[in-house]
C-alpha cells in the first residue's frame, strides 16, 4: 500500500465528480475509473452502453467540466468527412500561389476530442483517429501536425447493428472501456428530479470545473507520483497471468480449446483468453494506480484488480464472450486466489534467494513451485540459462526439459 | 533479462517473509490457510456446487478416471437391470400362483 502527500489540486477533481453526480445518476464504479483515467497525458475512454443509458450525456458532460465550450465532438452516425476529422486544403493559397496549405481541422487541434457512436465510423475516419491515438500526429496532403495533450471519450453501443467492424488495435488504443447499466426504478425518480432541476439541460448546467493549465499540473502530478515496487509487481504478474501461454498461443494457429488440451497449466486464466492483452494493458493500470494514489492518497493491490476489469475488458478476447463483463469478473476472482497461493509459496522469495545465489535445495522448491506456476516458470527459465551456461546444472535436469517444452 | 526494478520489487516481497537462516540452510513457517472455493481437481469442483464456463478442460488421467467410472456404472446398471428383471418375473409368477391358488 502506498501513501501520498495531498495535491491542492485534488479538491478540483473532487468538485468534478461532485458536479458530475449532480447530473450523472448511478454507475458509480464506472464513473469513478472514467475519474481516474482523466487524470493522465492523452487519455482516452471508450463508453460501452445500450442505448438510452446516458452515454452521450456522460461524454459531453466529462468534456464540459474539463473544457468548457472549447471541445469538438464527431459523430459517426453522421456523415463524417476528412475535413473535419484531419483537415482540408486552403483553396485561396493553392489558387493564387499554388500552395498547399492545410487547414486543419479543429477536432485535430482541440484539447477535448469526442466520438459519439465509434462503432459507426466509416473505416478511413477510424484509420485517421487510430494513427492520432497511435502517433499523435495527422497527415493530409503530405504536411503533418503534431497533436499535444488531449482527452479523447467516445461512445459505443455494443448491440448496434454497426456499419463497420472496428478492428482489434483501433480498441486497444483506448487506455479504458466502462459499461453503463440502465437505472433501477429509485434512480429513474432522482434523474427525473435533476431533469427538472436543471430544465431537461444536464449538460448546458455543467459548469467548466478545471481549466485547461489545471489539468496540465494534475496530470504532471500524477506522472510524477510513485508507486511502491511490490505494487508495479503485482500488476505486471497480473496482466502477464493473462498473456502467458507455455504453448506459444500468441503465434499459434490451433484455436482453443484445441491448444489447451492436456496441458498442464489449463486451470488457469490462460486457458479462458483466446487473444492475450497488449502491454498497453500494464502502462495504463500503472497510469490509473498513480492517479488512484494522487487522488485518494492510497492504492492497494483490491483497488487494482478492480481497476483491471475496465483496463482488460476491451483489450482481450475470451473464449466464452457471450458475457463479458461476467467473464472478467469471474478471471479477475480467480486472480485473487492464485495471488493469495504465490504469497502462501513465498515464490518470490525463493526467486529472489536463487538470484543472488544457487542453491540446488531451493532450486528443488522452485521447481516444484513452477510446475503450479506458468508465468514463475519463465522466470526460473531464465536463471536455468544461466546456470547451464555457468555449469551449475546440465541440461537434462532443467524444468523446461522436464515440463516437454524443450 | 535482469532488470534493477524487478530485482527491487523481489527483494521489497523477501523483506516481508520472516526466516530464518542457520549457514546454509533456509526455514520457513508455511500457513496453511486453503481458500474454501480452491479445487485441485476437475472431479472436486464436479461435485462442488459452483457454476462453471461453457468449456471445461480435462487432463488426460481424468477423462479417462470419468470414462473408467461411466464404464463401471453401465457395468452396474446391466447387472441391476437384469435382477429387476428377475425380481419382477418372480414377483409375476408369486402373483400368478396367488392367484391361481386363489381361484381354485
Amino acid at each position: 500500500m502506498g501513501m501520498v502527500n495531498m495535491s491542492s489540486k485534488r479538491p478540483l477533481v473532487e468538485k468534478l465528480r461532485e458536479e458530475l453526480s449532480r447530473r450523472f445518476i448511478g454507475n458509480d464504479e464506472a464513473l469513478s475509473a472514467l475519474l481516474l483515467n482523466l487524470l493522465h497525458r492523452k487519455s482516452t475512454t471508450l463508453i460501452r452502453a445500450p442505448r438510452g443509458t446516458g452515454k452521450s450525456t456522460l461524454m459531453l458532460l466529462i468534456l464540459k467540466g474539463l473544457f468548457g465550450d472549447d471541445f469538438v465532438v464527431i459523430s459517426g452516425a453522421s456523415e463524417v468527412k476528412r475535413g473535419e476529422v484531419v483537415g482540408r486544403l486552403h483553396i485561396p493559397s493553392l489558387e493564387k500561389r499554388g500552395v498547399e496549405k492545410v487547414l486543419w481541422a479543429k477536432f485535430v487541434q482541440a484539447q477535448g476530442k469526442g466520438i459519439d457512436e465509434v462503432n459507426r465510423l466509416n473505416p478511413y475516419t477510424t484509420a485517421n483517429v487510430y494513427h492520432l491515438m497511435q502517433f499523435g500526429e495527422v497527415w493530409a496532403y503530405g504536411q503533418k501536425y503534431t497533436v499535444e495533450d488531449y482527452t479523447l471519450l467516445a461512445t459505443e453501443n455494443p448491440s448496434d447493428a454497426t456499419t463497420f467492424v472496428q478492428p482489434p488495435p483501433f480498441y486497444d488504443r483506448f487506455d479504458i472501456t466502462i459499461y453503463l447499466n440502465s437505472l433501477t426504478v429509485s434512480q429513474k425518480f432522482a434523474l427525473q428530479e435533476l431533469n427538472n432541476n436543471y430544465g431537461h439541460d444536464l449538460v448546458r448546467s455543467m459548469p467548466q470545473v478545471i481549466g485547461t493549465e489545471d489539468l496540465m499540473e494534475i496530470r504532471r502530478e500524477v506522472e510524477e507520483t510513485d508507486v511502491e515496487p511490490e505494487l508495479i509487481g503485482f500488476i505486471n504478474t497480473l496482466i502477464r497471468d493473462f498473456q502467458v501461454c507455455v504453448r506459444g498461443k500468441e503465434h499459434s494457429n490451433v484455436p482453443l480449446p484445441v491448444l489447451c488440451e492436456g496441458c498442464h497449466f489449463t486451470r488457469f486464466v490462460c486457458s479462458r483468453v483466446k487473444e492475450p492483452p497488449s502491454e498497453r494493458a500494464t502502462l495504463i493500470l500503472l497510469q490509473l494506480a498513480k492517479a488512484k494514489k494522487w487522488l485518494e492518497g492510497k492504492v492497494e493491490e483490491n483497488d487494482i484488480v478492480e481497476m483491471a476489469k475496465w483496463v482488460l475488458i476491451h483489450r482481450m478476447s475470451f473464449l466464452n464472450p457471450e458475457k463479458p463483463l461476467k467473464e472478467i469478473g469471474e478471471l479477475l476472482e480467480r486472480e485473487k486466489e492464485r495471488m493469495f497461493e504465490r504469497e502462501s509459496r513465498k515464490q518470490w522469495f525463493i526467486l529472489n534467494e536463487l538470484y543472488s545465489n544457487f542453491s540446488p535445495g531451493l532450486y528443488r522448491t522452485a521447481k516444484e513451485i513452477a510446475a503450479e506456476d506458468n508465468v514463475f516458470a519463465e522466470e526460473l527459465f531464465f536463471l536455468e540459462e544461466k546456470w547451464v551456461k555457468e555449469g551449475k546444472i546440465s541440461r537434462e535436469e532443467t524444468l523446461k526439459v522436464g515440463l516437454g517444452i524443450e | 533479462m535482469e532488470s534493477r526494478s524487478f530485482r527491487k520489487f523481489l527483494e521489497e516481497k523477501s523483506a516481508k517473509i520472516k526466516v530464518e537462516r542457520q549457514g546454509q540452510r533456509i526455514s520457513w513457517d508455511e500457513e496453511v490457510k486453503k481458500d474454501k472455493h480452491s479445487f485441485t481437481g476437475f472431479l472436486e469442483f464436479a461435485y462442488s456446487n459452483r457454476a462453471s464456463g461453457d468449456y471445461i478442460y480435462l487432463d488426460r488421467s481424468t477423462a479417462f478416471d470419468i470414462v473408467d467410472r461411466i464404464n463401471w456404472m453401465e457395468t452396474r446398471i446391466k447387472r441391476l437391470t437384469i435382477r429387476l428383471k428377475i425380481l419382477l418375473l418372480l414377483l409375476i409368477a408369486s402373483l400368478l400362483a396367488a392367484v391361481w391358488g386363489w381361484l381354485t
